[in-house]
């Protein structure tokens, strides 16, 4: 496998370096970046994690990093989790304030962990950090759940105070999300079943519309909509395909549908394929958005989503 | 009442799934089974994901349905749970209201179908009634009783007008005809009344006949009759409904006086409902 850290792979123009990703040799990892300057978005370092972590540090081979933005590689943990020596000598400084590093989380335990010591050390206000809990951990759930992953889900993040603006990268390399579905619906594509994991109310786990006593097919709706009432941008990539929601521009209002077909967004179905599920999501940290209105906002959304499903499949003809 | 208080539990964001399924399967089932009120206490939880919230509780409507609003209150300090509690309220409030509406509904429905069936009903349940209505009507009035409404003598007319001729299609035994109630049946002497009052319309023999005037003629009938009555009998012998006359109607009795004819207005009831008429 070979990836290259381009200058610049945030979610608005992350196609060409998902383009780029050559899966060919999946027994080795071939991992080069732009020699002048890298700025990426943190869902890149947990692909590159990901798939260091799949394979084992012997096989591994990791070009010297060049670029002026090397040492934000090396404080985010990527090459410690690589286990791969950078010899890049950096001054720690002190992480509170500006990013999550990167982090495995194997399991719920590991994940209460993380939100009530790790995500403080970002010392934002409570309604700031709020979505951050809530999208780690609806997202990291998934994973434990859905993806039969024996690595677990790799997440980072990373804040950005001058915008005001959290990104957040989650990834694994477990089976995907078609064959997620797969297990309770027909599905043929990746694309198809992205979209269907994305519908109110839809689980891999139960062909019922509501999901199981513990799995209600909500996860992947509220974070789209978290995003999309933050007027930002969000991304599934998995097997071939990527579904990335664009932003809502300011001028327009922002509504919620249940069918991701509503949204404004972009598809790409011919992509190399991932063998996982990789989710980026850039949330806006706007003080002014009471998130507990948010959410009710999106439950309401969710709501009626999945009243409108049900009333869809109990119009279809049933042969009997 | 038992509480539950989330917070030791869960921290004061509740995201933990695992956690939601145990207090649901180690808890609130086991207390629900028990017939318990459960408190759901938040209190101090600042949020809880969409995901925690559905494993704690989502199986729950499953496994009981709406009904379980009735045992499990959610408090809440946070808004976004604040509405989830006031949602609970307010749908246990309306499904009561619905409820009672339901009831009240149905309970006037059934009363309204069995109302026209009711003294059949009764007269089933009770086969003696006939009995005690027939003595009550019997024993209402005796010779010495005056009845306490009855109208000023009738003013003797100045000019006797003449009698109509003899309708020969007319029956030949003693008969009542009042056409506005469908009344048209024999009159039965005697003072057998209990038997006579099984064939219809009876004069209580103490006092007048239409040829007496020196008292009223009173005639007795029931208002609802024997079981063995035919609706034809009925209709035509029984003074269901004497209580729709008014004054002015005709009456008309086969025979030749001062005529009073009564029934009871309900069952073995005290009262009575006469109506009064001059012979013409």
């Amino acid at each position: 496998m070979k990836i290259h850290l381009p200058n610049s792979a945030f979610i608005g123009n992350i196609d060409s370096f998902l383009r780029s990703i050559d899966f060919s040799d999946r027994s080795r990892l071939e991992i080069t970046a732009n020699k002048n300057w890298i700025s990426v978005h943190p869902v890149v370092l947990s692909m590159v994690a990901s798939l260091g972590l799949t394979i084992g540090k012997d096989n591994i081979y990791c070009e010297p990093f060049e670029a002026k933005s090397k040492n934000y590689f090396e404080r985010m943990g990527m090459f410690k989790i690589l286990g791969i020596d950078s010899g890049i000598k950096i001054h720690e400084h002190e992480a509170a304030g500006r990013f999550i590093p990167l982090t495995i989380i194997r399991n719920s335990d590991e994940l209460t962990y993380f939100i009530t010591e790790v995500i403080p050390l970002l010392h934002l206000d409570p309604v700031q950090a709020e979505p951050i809990k809530y999208v780690i951990s609806e997202l990291a759930r998934n994973v434990f759940e859905h993806s039969e992953s024996p690595y677990g889900a790799i997440l980072c993040a990373q804040y950005y105070p001058d915008v005001n603006r959290i990104r957040i990268g989650i990834a694994d390399t477990g089976i995907g999300i078609k064959n997620s579905m797969r297990q309770s619906y027909s599905v043929e594509d990746d694309m198809t079943a992205i979209k269907l994991a994305l519908v109110p109310g839809i689980t891999g786990t139960t062909t019922k519309i509501g999901g199981t006593e513990t799995n209600a097919g909500a996860g992947l709706f509220f974070i789209k909509s978290i995003a999309k009432v933050s007027r930002d941008f969000f991304m599934i990539y998995s097997g071939h395909s990527l579904f990335k929601l664009l932003r809502t521009p300011v001028n327009k209002n922002v509504r919620l549908f249940a069918d991701p077909n509503k949204d404004g967004h972009s598809e790409n179905t011919d992509l190399p394929s991932w063998q996982g599920t990789v989710v980026g999501i850039d949330i806006t940290l706007n003080q002014n958005n009471d998130f507990t209105k948010l959410l009710d906002l999106i439950r309401k959304a969710y709501s009626e989503g999945l009243t409108e499903r049900k009333r869809i499949r109990h119009k279809e003809a049933k042969f009997i | 009442m038992t509480e539950i208080i989330l917070l030791p539990k869960t921290g004061n964001f509740a995201e933990n799934k695992d956690i939601a399924r145990n207090i649901r399967l180690n808890e609130l089932i086991p207390m629900l089974e028990n017939g318990e009120d459960i408190i759901l206490n938040f209190k101090g939880v600042e949020a809880a994901t969409q995901s925690f919230i559905h494993a704690l509780i989502s199986d729950l409507f499953r496994k009981y349905g709406n009904s379980i609003l009735s045992v499990l209150l959610l408090i809440t300090c946070k808004s976004s749970l604040l509405q989830t509690t006031a949602k609970l309220k307010y749908m246990r409030f309306t499904k009561r209201s619905f409820v009672t509406i339901g009831v009240t509904f149905w309970l006037s429905a059934t009363i309204l179908a069995l109302l026209p069936s009711w003294p059949h009903l009764y007269y089933r349940l009770f086969p003696q009634t006939s009995g005690i209505l027939a003595s009550t009507i019997a024993s209402t009035v005796s010779v010495d009783a005056t009845p306490t409404s009855l109208p000023s003598p009738t003013p003797t007319p100045a000019v006797i007008p003449p009698l109509p001729d003899i309708d020969p299609s007319l029956p030949k035994e003693n008969g009542l005809l009042i056409d506005k109630i469908g009344v048209k049946g024999e009159i039965h002497e005697g003072s057998d009344w209990e038997e006579i009052l099984k064939q219809g319309v009876w004069r209580v023999p103490d006092f007048g006949t239409p040829e007496d005037n020196s008292r009223p003629v009173i005639l007795a009938a029931h208002r609802w009759g024997y079981l063995n009555w035919s609706a034809a009998f009925r209709k035509l012998n029984s003074f269901y409904s004497l209580p729709d006359l008014v004054a002015g109607d005709t009456i008309k009795i086969i025979w030749s006086t001062d005529l009073i004819l009564y029934t009871c207005q309900l069952w073995n009831s005290p009262v009575r409902f006469f109506v009064y008429a001059n012979r013409i």
